[in-house]
């Protein structure tokens, strides 16, 4: 696991996000730009403080670079898939503890929505079906993968589609409140089950909105970070693993193994578990994936995670409030990054509306073939 | 059918056997020397051992259903006339897993997990068979 010393020593002091939705004419650079601007703007920096810079869907670094004037010590460049922004920040914070830089930007820019991106079809090449080998049986997206695990975990443990509804009911009430969303229109469970199938089980509202938009995020020493305009936002522990061999097929344990794993590492390097946390940000690719989050990072019994969310958990006021922005089911697809924002933003407690009262803690969570979490601490 | 052919990859060393054997109404894969496992396509290094000798092995054709889902959205040209269609997944008795789909005629969501199903060889064009299953 991470060293337990590490804990605490890196904090994100500047966050910014463009708006989310159909932006023709603007590049991945451009929307990262929009977005890296903002989050300097937030912490009071210039352009010349950044020393450090990972971008992400953003294809080129040394682009970037021409295009903005950055002149970092420390560069690099990571997948543009949502199980990446989890690893990157960690990646980022550990260059920061190392030395190797002081304060490092993350750049995230996406114009899929306008440059027509699909998951499904002749261009899927994210996941277990990419390559074409299975086209020919229909087979193709990540969807319907986690159509058939969601379909597994309804005949391993009686989960049902009424329960499953609540989690994109619940963040579609949580976009209502966010002005950033794209889909703030509020949803029902009658509406959920009239929606069409995409890949039955799954409907139109389990899927994840693919949108054009950026995210940024700066993050620095403690020892820097008092300076600067905003309160910092320490992150207090932070782990990764993977279930990458097999990953051609979806996994019989849900990713439980891996979470399993990265939730004994988060909570030994943070001292912090479940109980101790104000709200969760769970990857939400598509509304199962939160089922088994839930259940690989011990919010609940394994089996028993549909039962959890149908009680409310998930809800502003409830046990566990979680992707309090609307998630990616509601707000945008960012990948992960927004939901990293998310935490941030309900940490300094800007969220008006949606906002967590007296949030403190607050875990980021991935499940995936790679696997990653964050704590974020005041 | 000629167009859901056409959707898959071209053949090449990797695969040519396999989809030979298809057409043969038979289920072959490369199957490692050193460890046994089989794999799904062939490589010069065995992903279960790291060994670099393997040969073409004939399957059982038997296996059980891992997963389901139906397709409602249409993601090919080649299947819109075909929505709502049912994929699996399929746990061949040798420990690979395939995609792939019932049957014609069968109503994939009524057919339950954990089934055992036996290979059917469906020829969807002159050159191509595929390898789809039926309850056993
Ligand atoms: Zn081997």
């Amino acid at each position: 696991m991470p060293h337990k010393e590490l804990s605490g020593r890196v904090a994100v002091v500047g966050v910014g996000t463009t708006g989310f939705g159909k932006l023709p004419g603007w590049s991945a650079e451009d929307l990262g730009i929009w977005a890296l601007d903002n989050a300097l703007a937030d912490c009071g920096l210039g352009r010349a403080d950044i020393d450090g810079l990972i971008v992400n869907r953003i294809p080129d670094y040394q682009r970037f670079c021409q295009m903005t004037g950055l002149d970092p010590r420390f560069v690099n460049v990571t997948p543009g898939q949502g199980r990446m922004s989890g690893a990157t920040i960690q990646i980022a914070a550990l260059a920061v503890a190392a030395g190797m830089c002081e304060t490092v930007a993350l750049v995230y820019g996406n114009n899929g929505r306008t440059g027509g991106v699909k998951y499904g079809g002749a261009s899927d090449r994210y996941g277990a079906t990419a390559g074409g080998e299975w086209f020919a049986y229909g087979m193709t997206s990540p969807g319907a993968v986690h159509a058939m695990m969601f379909d597994r975990h309804r005949h391993e443990y009686g989960t049902t589609p009424e329960q499953l509804a609540h989690v994109a009911v619940t963040f579609r009430e949580h976009a209502a409140l966010n002005p950033d969303a794209v889909m703030r229109e509020r949803i029902s469970a009658e509406d959920y089950h009239a929606s069409r199938f995409i890949a039955e089980p799954l409907h139109l509202f389990d899927y994840c909105l693919i949108n054009d938009g950026g995210v940024a995020m700066i993050l620095t020493t403690p020892e820097r970070a008092r300076d600067l305009a905003r309160p910092p936002v320490h992150l207090c522990g932070f782990a990764q693993s993977s279930a990458l061999p097999t990953s051609g097929f979806p996994p019989d344990d849900f990713w439980r193994v891996p979470m399993g794993q990265v939730a004994t590492e988060v909570r030994e390097m943070s001292g912090i578990g479940p109980r101790d946390l104000s709200g969760a940000m769970i990857y939400d690719n598509f509304s199962p994936t939160v089922l088994f989050t839930l259940e690989g990072f011990g919010f609940c019994p394994v089996g028993e995670s549909g039962a959890y969310v149908a009680e409310g958990a998930l809800a502003l006021g409830g046990a566990m409030p979680a992707n309090t922005s609307g998630g990616h089911l509601s707000e945008s697809y960012m990948q992960g990054w927004a939901l990293n924002v998310e935490a941030v933003r309900q940490l300094r407690g800007d969220c008006g509306p949606r906002q967590i009262p007296d949030a403190e803690i607050i875990q980021y969570m991935c499940a995936a073939p790679v696997v990653s979490a964050i704590v974020y601490s005041r | 059918m000629a167009d859901i052919a056409a959707l898959l990859p071209p053949a090449d060393e990797t695969n040519r056997p396999y989809r030979e054997a298809l057409k043969d109404g038979r289920l072959c894969l490369p199957r490692c020397d050193a460890c046994g496992e089989f794999r799904l396509r062939a490589s010069r290094y065995c992903p279960s051992c790291g060994g670099t000798s393997s040969r073409w092995e004939e399957l059982s054709g038997s296996g059980r259903l891992w997963g389901r889902c139906v397709f409602h959205q249409v993601y090919f040209e080649a299947f819109r006339d075909r929505v709502p269609y049912g994929v699996v997944i399929v746990e061949l008795e040798e420990g690979v897993r395939v995609f792939s789909n019932l049957a014609d005629g069968i109503d994939t969501m009524q057919v339950p997990i954990g089934t055992a199903l036996a290979a059917v060889y469906e020829p969807v064009s002159d050159e191509v068979t595929l390898l789809r299953f039926r309850p056993a």
